[in-house]
């Protein structure tokens, strides 16, 4: 079980980050499809930290010597899947909009074709 | 009749894309154009409209590739069966067209290269030397991925045929367009050649490349190629 100050922090900054992204939802600045991976991120976060003896377990099991050092590699790994998530959207956008520019390219064309 | 189209892709060539198009028009009439203009900031789109040059203005700038693409996608909307890449800048030399699209027309080839070292001729303009090394290193890269030579992988005086037209307004490479598009067509087996041409020194305009930047743009080059050579099964999945 971690020391109960620690959880309590834990709960505070989980409570913060879900408030901000259903804010951020709310606002249209996020859609709800991108939301789920950091609601899912902060409920996991949540939870590992609520479960008694889970991180422990999890920490002798995995070998770390010191608990910290674990929740940080974790932590770094869950940023860099987010990171690489956000990258696979933006490809995904710039090619989007590459197709949507070329045919308003061509479709303009076509227009001031006829026009002449 | 075969209908020929030429792509011209064009950012900021106000100062030689009109006399580009010219010479392809007192060349051979019968040749169509379409300029390709790249988001250009000068005076390019009005000056072709003035001139009554055929234009399509990408709203924003996509680089040389999809500016590329968009002109093979005008080509298939519009039913040619032979698109030439040709440079806006006055790099690119009428009189050798006739010699690309040559064996296009002969129905043996689906794909020619304009290049300026097949003979390891000297001739004309041949840019840097550091740039030639570079070159040098790219069809180095091209040969080990395909097995094929291509010693002017970076040429963009290039004919394709019908079926390069499709697949090439279906997808095609943006990041490092000349080099990955031939390694793409080479690893799906189309037929590929090269033929000797001379090259002017551009005109007007700035070459994408820029000399500071050229070592991270080889590695850049060099990895995308491979990357790209290993995508074949992807790609002719969707053929």
């Amino acid at each position: 079980m971690l020391p109960i100050k620690l959880i309590m922090q834990i709960i505070l900054f989980s409570g913060l980050m879900l408030f901000l992204v259903v804010y951020l939802v709310h606002k249209n600045l996020f859609t709800i499809k991108y939301s789920l991976i950091w609601i899912i991120s902060i409920a996991g976060f949540l939870l590992s930290a609520l479960i008694p003896n889970f991180l422990s377990t999890i920490q002798s099991w995995l070998g770390f010597e010191v608990l910290s050092n674990m929740i940080f590699a974790v932590l770094i790994g869950i940023l860099i899947f987010l990171s690489l998530n956000l990258t696979v959207i933006v490809s995904r956008q710039k090619e989007n909009i590459r197709l949507l520019t070329q045919e308003i390219a061509l479709i303009r064309e076509r227009i001031d074709r006829n026009h002449d | 009749m075969t209908k020929v189209l030429f792509i011209i892709p064009a950012y900021n060539e106000e100062k030689s894309i009109v006399k580009t198009v010219q010479s392809i028009h007192s060349y051979n009439p019968a040749w169509d154009v379409i300029v390709i203009n790249d988001g250009s900031k000068d005076d390019t789109e009005k000056l072709c409209k003035a001139h009554s040059i055929p234009i399509a203005t990408l709203p924003m700038n996509l680089g040389i590739g999809g500016a590329v693409q968009t002109g093979y996608k005008y080509a298939l909307h519009n039913n040619y069966d032979i698109a030439i890449q040709f440079d806006g800048d006055g790099q690119h030399n009428i009189e050798f067209v006739h010699d690309i699209i040559k064996d296009i027309l002969a129905n043996t080839h689906d794909f020619i290269i304009g290049s300026r070292f097949v003979d390891g001729k000297r001739e004309g303009f041949i840019s840097s030397r550091l740039r030639r090394i570079g070159i040098r290193l790219i069809s180095i890269t091209i040969k080990i991925l395909t097995g094929h030579t291509i010693t002017d992988p970076t040429s963009g005086f290039r004919a394709a045929n019908r079926k390069v037209i499709q697949a090439f307004a279906e997808s095609y490479p943006i990041e490092f367009p000349e080099p990955e598009s031939v390694t793409l067509l080479l690893k799906q087996e189309y037929k590929v050649k090269e033929v000797p041409v001379l090259m002017n020194e551009r005109q007007g305009g700035t070459s994408s490349i820029h000399t500071w930047k050229s070592a991270y743009y080889m590695v850049n080059v060099l990895l995308s190629l491979v990357i790209v050579s290993m995508q074949k099964r992807k790609i002719n999945l969707k053929k």
